[in-house]
C-alpha cells in the first residue's frame, strides 16, 4: 500500500559503507543467477542459515543471499533509506558493527523462536539481509526518532509521517506475522528475524547510550527547522535554549538565536547572542566573523567590548571593509570604556588606517594627537611623534 | 589495553551475542532421529522430484539433490539402517512408533511415513464379525507419490498391511479443516445455511449434532478450541465407517483380489454398514477423495436414484441395500475382471 522513499533528514557525508553493502548484495545476487546446479546446492546447504543444523558462519553468509530480485530490491530500498542516516550519525565503523551484530542477533532470534514454537521448520533455510536491515531500522528509530519518513501512499501520493509511527506500525505488522507463523499460518517470511533484528537494534542503541546524542540531534533538528520561522518559533527557541545549556560555546546556535531574536527588530537578547556568536567565532571561524559583524552592525550599530571589537575591526580591515573598520574603531575610541591596552591599540590602528589605507592625513594626525593626549605615558610615543613628523613633511611636499 | 577492551561496551555486546548463540544452540539442538527424519524426508521428496521431472535437465538436478541427501542420510544412519532396505527402515521407524512403507514400481518409488497416534484391537460386524488390530496414523511425514502430486484429498481412508488395519486421519482431516474454516467464517444459523457447497451439506447430514453444537450454538467462542473439538468429534463419529472398511479389508486379506478391488469392497461395506455417513460417498463421488472409488460411487449414486424412482423416498436403508447389492454383484468374477482390466492401478503404496 505504501513504500518509504526518504526522510526529512539531511545527509552530511557520503554513505560509503551502505553503498558497499548494497554493492556486495547485488554482486552476490548477480553471480548466483543461473549458477551451476551443483554449486547452487552447496550454497543452499552451507551458506543459508538452517536453524536446526547451523554452521556459525551461516549467520553472516546468509545475509548476503537473496531469493529473488524483488526480495533484494525491497531490502535495498529499506537499507538505503534508513542505513545512510544511521551511517551518517554513528560513522561507518560503528554502522558496520551494528549491521553485523543485529544481523547475527536476528538470525539467532529467528532460530530460537523456530526451535521453541515451530520445530517442524527447523530445517527450512533462511536467507536475506532483512534481519540486519531491521536492526538498522531499530537503531534509526532510537537515534532519529524525531524525524519524519516520506512515503508514497498507493505508490503515487507523497506523504510525511513521523518515524515513530511508521516504524512502530512496521514492527507491529512483523510481530503479528510472527504470531501467525507460530499459529501455523504459513508465510514465506522470517518475521521473527525482523522482530529480533529490530529489538536488538533498539537494545544495542540503548546500551551504547545513543539517547544523549539523539536528544541533542532532536533539539538541533528542531532549531534548524523551526527557528526563524513563524510557525513553531517558540518550540525552536526553547530547543535552542536547551541546547545552549549543554553547549554554551556553540557559535552557530548563538548566531541562529541572534538572527531569530532580531528578526522582528532589535532586542537586547538578540544583540547579546550576536556578540556571543562573534566572540566565539573569533577563535573558531574567523572567515565568517566579518560577515556576521556586518549583519550585527546593520541591526544594532553598536560596538563590542574593546578587546573583541579591536580584533573584529582588524579582520574587517583585512577583508577590505576599511570604512566599517574605521567607523567601529572611531566608535570604540569615543566610547565610555576605560582606557586599556586594547583601546590604546585601537587608536593606533585607526590612525594607521587613515594614514596608510585612506591617506586622510588630517584625520590620522587628529587621532595621533588624541592618542597622545589620552595615553601620555605610552611606550609608542617615539613612534607616534615620528609618524606625525613624517606626515607634516608629506603635507609640506 | 586489556582493561580497555574488557570494559568496552562493544566487547560486552559481543559477549551478549555469544550468550545468545549458546542459548540458540541449546534450543535448536536436533536429535539424531530428527536429523535422520529430515534427511529421509528430503531424500524421498527429491526422489519424487526425479520421478515428476519433465525435462532431462530437471531430472539431472533433482537426481543430484537426491544423491546429496542420500549421502547425508547414509552418514547419519550408517550404524542404524540401510535406507535401501525396506525391512531395516521399517524396523527403525517402528521403534519410534512410526509406520513406514514403500511401494516400488517401474515408474518409481512411493513412500509413506506417518506417526502411529493410537492402536488397539477392534471387532466389527459387516455383517460377519471380523476382529483385527488397527493403528491410527497421524499427519504424514512423507506422503505417497499420488498425494504429493495431486494433493491431500487423493489419499485413502483405510489400508491394510501385515494383518493390521491403518486408519489415515490426514485424509479426512484436511477436508474437515477446510469445512470448519468456511463454516466458522459464515456463521450458519440453521440447517439451510449449511448448503454452501456439497461438502458442508453432507457434513451436516452426517454430523448434525456436532454441527449444531459447534457452528449454530457456538459452544466455544474460541476458534482454536472449537476447531479441535470439532475435529475430534467428527473423527470419532466417522471412525466406525472406517473400521467397517478396515474389517472388510481384513476379511479379504487372504483373497487374491487386487488392491483396487479390495478397496472398492471396503468402501461399499462402509456405506452398507453406515449409510448415514454420506460424506464418504460425497468424497468419493465428487473427486475430493482418491480417483479409485469415484466411478464406483457414481454407480452407487445412480443405482440409488433408480431405486427411489416412484414414490419411495431416499433413506439409509435404501443406501445400505444398494451398497450391499452392488457388493454382491461385483463378486461375480466376470464383472470383477472387467473392472480390473478397465482401470489402471494407481500408485497406492500403503496397500
Amino acid at each position: 500500500m505504501f513504500i518509504p522513499v526518504g526522510t526529512n533528514l539531511k545527509l552530511k557525508k557520503v554513505p560509503y559503507a551502505t553503498i558497499g553493502l548494497l554493492l556486495i548484495n547485488w554482486l552476490v545476487y548477480a553471480f548466483t543467477q543461473g549458477i551451476y546446479y551443483k554449486t547452487e546446492f552447496l550454497i543452499w546447504r552451507y551458506f543459508y542459515l538452517q536453524p536446526g543444523e547451523a554452521y556459525p558462519w551461516q549467520l553472516i553468509t546468509s545475509m548476503f543471499f537473496h531469493g529473488s530480485f524483488w526480495h533484494l530490491f525491497g531490502n535495498s530500498v529499506y537499507l538505503w533509506i534508513f542505513g545512510i542516516y544511521v551511517e551518517d550519525k554513528v560513522g561507518w565503523k560503528q554502522y558496520l558493527f551494528l549491521y553485523f551484530l543485529t544481523g547475527i542477533a536476528a538470525g539467532l532470534i529467528h532460530s530460537t523462536m523456530t526451535g521453541l514454537f515451530m520445530r517442524d521448520k527447523l530445517m527450512i533455510p533462511m536467507l536475506g539481509a532483512s534481519g540486519a536491515i531491521s536492526g538498522i531500522m531499530g537503531v534509526y528509530l532510537y537515534r532519529c526518532y524525531y524525524s519524519k519518513i516520506r512515503l508514497l501512499l498507493f505508490f503515487v501520493l507523497p506523504i510525511k509521517i513521523p518515524a515513530v509511527i511508521v516504524l512502530g506500525f512496521w514492527f507491529l505488522q512483523d510481530f503479528l506475522g510472527g504470531i501467525a507463523a507460530i499459529k501455523g499460518i504459513h508465510q514465506n517470511v522470517a518475521f521473527w528475524a525482523h522482530v529480533g533484528g529490530f529489538l536488538s537494534g533498539l537494545a544495542t542503541s540503548k546500551y551504547l547510550k545513543y539517547e544523549g546524542q539523539a536528544q541533542r540531534e532532536k533539539l538541533e533538528h528542531t532549531v534548524s527547522t523551526r527557528l526563524g520561522k513563524r510557525e513553531g518559533y517558540a518550540e525552536g527557541m526553547m530547543a535552542a535554549e536547551l541546547l545552549l545549556q549543554t553547549d554554551a560555546n556553540n557559535s552557530q546556535l548563538h548566531l541562529k538565536m541572534a538572527q531569530a531574536k532580531s528578526g522582528m527588530g532589535g532586542s537586547n537578547e538578540g544583540k547579546e547572542h550576536y556578540q556571543q556568536a562573534i566572540k566565539l567565532m573569533l577563535d573558531t571561524d574567523r572567515e565568517k566573523v566579518a560577515e556576521v559583524f556586518v549583519e550585527y552592525w546593520k541591526k544594532y550599530l553598536t560596538i563590542m567590548e574593546p578587546q573583541y571589537q579591536l580584533r573584529v575591526s582588524r579582520l574587517l580591515a583585512r577583508s577590505g571593509n576599511t570604512s566599517l573598520a574605521c567607523a567601529t574603531l572611531n566608535a570604540l575610541i569615543n566610547s565610555d570604556y576605560p582606557p586599556d591596552p586594547s583601546m590604546e591599540a585601537a587608536y593606533l590602528d585607526l590612525a594607521k588606517l587613515y594614514e596608510q589605507e585612506l591617506q586622510q592625513y588630517d584625520l590620522a594626525r587628529a587621532v595621533y594627537h588624541q592618542y597622545m593626549k589620552k595615553f601620555p605615558q605610552t611606550e609608542q610615543r617615539a613612534f607616534v611623534e615620528n609618524r606625525l613628523r613624517l606626515m607634516q613633511g608629506d603635507t609640506r611636499l | 589495553m586489556f582493561k580497555k577492551i574488557f570494559f568496552s561496551r562493544y566487547f560486552h555486546l559481543c559477549l551478549a551475542i555469544l550468550t545468545l548463540y549458546g542459548v540458540t544452540w541449546y534450543i535448536t539442538y536436533t536429535t539424531e532421529f530428527e536429523k535422520i527424519m529430515n534427511r529421509f524426508r528430503r531424500y524421498c521428496y527429491a526422489d519424487y522430484e526425479v520421478r515428476a521431472s519433465k525435462t532431462s535437465m530437471m531430472r539431472l538436478k533433482a537426481a543430484f539433490t537426491r544423491d546429496q541427501f542420500a549421502e547425508q542420510l547414509r552418514s547419519f544412519s550408517a550404524d542404524l539402517f540401510d535406507y535401501h532396505n525396506k525391512e531395516q527402515v521399517q524396523a527403525y521407524f517402528s521403534s519410534w512408533n512410526f509406520f513406514y512403507d514403500v511401494s516400488k514400481t517401474d515408474e518409481g518409488n512411493s513412500y509413506l511415513l506417518a506417526p502411529i497416534i493410537n492402536s488397539g484391537q477392534y471387532e466389527a460386524h459387516i455383517p460377519e464379525t471380523v476382529a483385527f488390530r488397527y493403528a491410527i496414523l497421524g499427519e504424514e511425514e512423507i506422503t505417497p507419490f499420488s498425494v504429493y502430486q495431486e494433493g491431500p484429498w487423493t489419499s485413502v481412508f483405510v489400508s491394510e498391511k501385515n494383518g493390521t488395519v491403518y486408519i489415515h486421519t490426514a485424509t479426512l482431516d484436511s477436508l474437515l479443516r477446510w469445512c470448519f474454516a468456511l463454516l466458522w467464517k459464515l456463521e450458519p444459523r440453521t440447517q439451510k445455511d449449511f448448503d454452501i457447497n456439497d461438502a458442508t451439506h453432507y457434513l451436516y447430514l452426517d454430523l448434525p449434532a456436532v454441527c449444531q453444537e459447534v457452528f449454530i450454538e457456538r459452544r466455544f467462542y474460541d476458534k482454536e478450541t472449537s476447531r479441535e473439538y470439532f475435529l475430534e468429534k467428527a473423527f470419532q463419529s466417522l471412525l466406525p465407517t472406517m473400521f467397517a472398511m478396515g474389517a472388510r479389508m481384513m476379511a479379504d486379506k487372504e483373497t487374491s483380489f487386487s488392491a483396487r478391488y479390495k478397496y472398492e469392497r471396503a468402501y461399499l461395506t462402509g456405506l452398507a454398514a453406515y449409510p448415514q455417513h454420506t460424506l464418504f460417498n460425497y468424497l468419493a463421488t465428487y473427486g475430493l477423495c482418491n480417483t479409485l472409488t469415484r466411478s464406483l460411487a457414481v454407480a452407487v449414486h445412480t443405482q440409488i436414484s433408480i431405486s427411489i424412482m416412484g414414490t419411495q423416498e431416499i433413506n439409509v436403508d435404501i443406501i445400505s441395500q444398494t451398497a450391499q447389492r452392488i457388493l454382491a454383484e461385483r463378486q461375480d468374477s466376470a464383472l470383477r475382471d472387467l473392472i480390473e482390466d478397465r482401470r489402471e492401478l494407481p500408485d497406492f503404496c500403503h496397500r
